[in-house]
């Protein structure tokens, strides 16, 4: 606590919070610190109200997402919906701004949306100055939302309070001029906010056990009620849980404390998250850079709260476990490793989730299945159950092309873009895959070259898409000049900014006829066809297909009978290309890609070709096949 | 007890006898999933066959190149599931058929009998045994249904439940239950085989059909199904065991070939010796004698 500042802590709040358990209603009166950090003078401010999302059914959020059943049906004795409302906002001359106060809808001209108010400041901010201001508020809890909610006595609280948006300077990320940025509530996507500095004073009922981001400096209680203090620095947010019934453990890594907070009938699985979770942060303190924060709490929701799992927040994420999994799903390890990699990617590095979704969430899911499949294994670290193994980065990829919406629509499209789908597949699917695709093409150590640059030089601002790009060329010019001379935009021109799908086959392999004289031999007299060449070589003409949009460098490996191969290098431009082998040796079979580096691609099975097929090993297969089918017969007709 | 242990191992005698229906079925099984794996072999030759990924496809379980092979040959894999599923009707119309040609085998006692007393069981009991099937058939469903409701009687919307450790406990209970329930089911199907393989006119009104199980129900039934899944236990616990020492995948594919041919064994096995059972209680109709006309 109190160390020095690592971000630029612009917007800090100082708020005192009270839960009130009977009605559903937290109040708060929060103390916000703000500095201009643009060059000209602020005369309005914009807020997030999220909670105004589960106001109604016509909110952005719902029209997009869908009402569920629970808050349409018996609403008249149960009431799910929630709201915020600022009930008095004062200024710094202690003038109340409210009811100048609007709502607006900065996104889809929805006028019933009620999550961004515009606050018209009766004195500006001037560029480079504080603004101080004090507000109190009041919101009605909803029931178990995605993300936050109560439900019986549990209680998670994310997107909660009245947040202020992020005055963008000139320059920064997209920005033309000075601007707000305050994007209404919607079903995808919630990070854009500046960093600060929060002072939390939470009140609830005495026998809650609380857990949130940053640390717990103080505690006192009341006949009836505790408040815990924590106090969160160099965050984008700041959320917390309570309930009754949490069992907390505890373990750490460096200086870290990591807490875990679940029901007790899944406090078994702390041994699986705080290795996995240690794990990840080892891995990503030496690939990345450390973690600086003192905290992290781990909170594991009972099944009634399981809206709330899986969920990222600054030194807090939400994870899910089911006892009835077996041991073989590694939900638990699979969860706690992508959110804890949140905390570099979103929280550190803050890009904008809403419109670049792709740069919080895809970054991650690469991370996850990097460090997933090195804690694991590549071939188990997903599903190891049954006889069944599939690895965090294998599945990733079958996710992805599996589904119907491979070429929805491009990497740069926002969260609310998404219209017809497709938001997971782009944002997080198809942006591992591509960087695991670079990764392949430029090596790992350049990777992490890159990563880590990136990492570095962005931690605790804003980058948008361009500066990753920059870094990536920029890594590129330094270690690989003449494998990639013009840099990478080529690449994102394909995978960022394109909708084609990358497909690469062997289609032919086919001996060539070998070389023989023809024409006047001996003499001129008897036009002849002469004798193969003694010691000709065999020529192997090797067809190679392009059948998609998608072009990249590729490798080809041609094994030859005498167990030797040769490696062959093509740009991957040409719709078809041809290689020949001249070799003493028969060529047995071509691969394109042989070590997989190219993930992008479709499908693997076309990659490679072989002259003669391996029956054996089919026959194996199918014989084994055919005795399963024999006892499933069997085992059917037992009942009847 | 003895008694008991008399009918399991003259059923055995009997189908020692009679080995030649034992490799008979296990070459009807063969047959049956030889043609319904045909489309499934055929694909698997043309996706696999020509690329180096069947060496990882035949070796693991190879996640990316089965997805691929969905992803990209998802109407091969369609047809390939239809026809196995269309063998599965197949084969359970085969064993209603078989099923009458063991009881008639079993009628002869320690005698080595003509396939020709096998097909005409088949073809005699077919439809009786066909419609005790189709009765089965329902009977599972509604046990099926009732422990699905049993189970979800309090709803499964996981925002309404406390915890899910009592649903796992509630689903343990029912497993427990529903073993038991087909455990006892599978013993008055048994013991239904045998009885209408007698009987000239089945009626149709379900209530006769259920009295008359009743009134031949003995626990010895209980203990001559108990001596049939013990062995029947003992032989997958030693195939289970035999196999963590093999690391040849055909030595493994023999001895499950064998084991399937133990399972074929242990169908004939417990309904001779629930036959000999009813047999011995009833005397409804007796064996016949060792010098069976039918004898080959």
């Amino acid at each position: 606590m109190g160390q020095a500042p690592l971000s630029p802590r612009i917007a800090n709040y100082d708020m005192e919070i009270s839960l009130d358990v009977d009605n559903k209603i937290i109040t708060g009166k929060t103390i916000l610190l703000w500095k201009n950090t643009t060059d000209v003078a602020a005369d309005e401010l914009y807020f997030h109200l999220y909670y105004n999302a589960f106001r109604n059914s016509e909110s952005t959020f719902f029209s997009e997402r869908g009402v569920p059943d629970f808050l349409t049906k018996n609403i008249d004795e149960n009431c799910g919906w929630g709201y915020s409302e600022i009930l008095k906002f004062l200024d710094q001359d202690g003038q109340d701004l409210i009811p100048d106060a609007k709502y607006v809808s900065t996104d889809d001209n929805n006028a019933k949306d009620k999550t961004v108010l515009k606050v018209k400041l009766s004195s500006p901010v001037q560029a480079g100055e504080y603004g101080t201001y004090t507000y109190e508020w009041k919101a009605k809890i909803p029931q178990t939302m995605p993300r936050t909610g109560y439900n019986m006595d549990y209680y998670f609280f994310a997107q909660w309070f009245p947040k202020l948006g992020v005055l963008e300077a000139e320059g920064m990320r997209f920005a033309k001029r000075a601007q707000w940025n305050c994007h209404q509530y919607h079903s995808n996507g919630e990070y854009y906010s500046d960093f600060g500095v929060y002072n939390v004073s939470l009140t609830v009922p005495i026998d809650y056990e609380v857990a949130a981001s940053g640390e717990l400096i103080a505690q006192s209680k009341s006949d009836t009620t505790r408040t815990w203090t924590f106090r969160a620095e160099d965050v984008i947010d700041f959320s917390w849980t309570t309930s009754p019934h949490y069992v907390v453990q505890e373990a750490a890594y460096k200086d870290t404390r990591i807490m875990l907070y679940s029901y007790p009938e899944k406090a078994h699985f702390s041994e699986r998250y705080f290795e996995a979770t240690q794990f990840a942060m080892q891995y990503l303190d030496e690939h990345l850079g450390e973690y600086p924060y003192s905290t992290l709490s781990i909170i594991d929701p009972p099944i009634h709260g399981m809206y709330t799992g899986g969920m990222e927040y600054p030194t807090l994420i939400t994870s899910l476990t089911f006892n009835s999994f077996p041991a073989g799903f590694k939900t638990a390890e699979t969860l706690v490793t992508h959110e804890y990699i949140h905390q570099y990617f979103m929280q550190m590095v803050a890009t904008h989730e809403v419109e670049e979704p792709w740069m919080d969430e895809g970054i991650t899911t690469y991370y996850e299945n990097r460090i997933l499949d090195a804690y694991m294994g590549t071939r188990e670290s997903f599903i190891d159950f049954a006889g069944i193994k599939i690895g965090s980065k294998e599945y990733n990829r079958g996710e992805f092309f599996s589904s119907e919406k491979v070429s929805i629509g491009d990497n740069t499209l926002k969260s609310w873009e998404y219209k017809n789908g497709g938001y997971k597949e782009m944002a997080y699917n198809k942006t591992a895959i591509w960087l695991q695709t670079l990764e392949g093409m430029v090596g790992i150590d350049v990777m992490d070259k890159i990563m880590k640059a990136y990492f570095q030089r962005w931690k605790f601002k804003h980058p948008c898409r361009y500066d990753f790009i920059d870094v990536v060329n920029e890594v590129i010019a330094e270690v690989l000049p003449e494998e990639y001379p013009e840099g990478m935009d080529w690449y994102f021109d394909q995978v960022l900014y394109g909708t084609e799908t990358c497909d690469y086959a062997i289609s032919s392999i086919s001996e060539l006829e070998p070389s023989v004289s023809r024409g006047y031999i001996a003499n001129t007299k008897d036009c002849e066809s002469g004798d193969a060449w003694p010691e000709a070589p065999i020529n192997t003409k090797i067809l190679i297909k392009r059948n998609d949009g998608l072009m990249l460098p590729i490798e080809i490996k041609v094994n030859l009978e005498n167990g030797e191969h040769k490696m062959y290098k093509w740009d991957g431009k040409e719709k078809v290309h041809s290689i020949i082998v001249e070799s003493d040796s028969k060529v047995t079979s071509a691969e394109i890609d042989p070590d997989r580096k190219i993930h992008i691609d479709k499908n693997f099975i076309n990659n490679s070709l072989v002259v003669e097929q391996n029956q054996k090993g089919l026959r194996g297969y199918i014989a084994r096949c055919m005795d399963t089918l024999m006892h499933g017969f069997e085992l059917m007709t037992m009942l009847i | 007890m003895s008694a008991i242990w008399d009918y399991y191992t003259a059923a055995w005698k009997c189908l020692i006898l009679n080995w030649r229906i034992l490799f008979l079925l296990y070459m009807f099984s063969l047959g049956f999933a030889f043609l319904a794996i045909g489309p499934f072999s055929n694909l698997m030759d043309y996706v696999y066959g020509d690329s180096l990924v069947l060496g990882d496809m035949t070796s693991r379980f190879d996640y990316s190149a089965i997805a691929d092979m969905i992803n990209h040959y998802g109407d091969g894999v369609q047809l390939s599931i239809s026809t196995v599923f269309s063998f599965v009707v197949i084969y359970f119309l085969w064993s209603v058929f078989y099923t009458g040609g063991l009881i008639e085998l079993s009628m002869h006692k320690n005698t080595r009998s003509s396939t020709i007393v096998f097909w005409k069981g088949g073809a005699e009991y077919f439809f009786r045994y066909l419609r005790l099937s189709v009765y089965m058939m329902v009977i599972v469903a509604i046990i099926l249904s009732l422990i699905f409701i049993f189970f979800t009687k309090d709803g499964l919307n996981p925002l309404h439940l406390k915890s899910e450790d009592f649903l796992i406990f509630r689903f343990k209970v029912l497993v427990i239950v529903a073993v038991v329930v087909f455990f006892m089911t599978s013993i008055f199907r048994d013991i239904a085989k045998v009885i209408i393989r007698d009987m000239s006119h089945i009626p149709f009104i379900l209530s006769s059909n259920f009295k008359a199980l009743a009134q031949t129900f003995t626990w010895r039934y209980v203990a001559l199904s108990l001596t049939n899944l013990f062995f029947l236990g003992l032989v997958f616990l030693l195939y289970i065991l035999l196999k963590t020492f093999m690391s040849s995948t055909w030595l493994v594919l023999i001895l499950s070939q064998i084991f399937l041919i133990y399972r074929l064994a242990y169908r004939f096995v417990r309904l001779a010796s629930f036959n000999y059972q009813y047999r011995a209680v009833k005397a409804v109709l007796p064996l016949h004698n060792q010098s069976s006309p039918d004898r080959a």
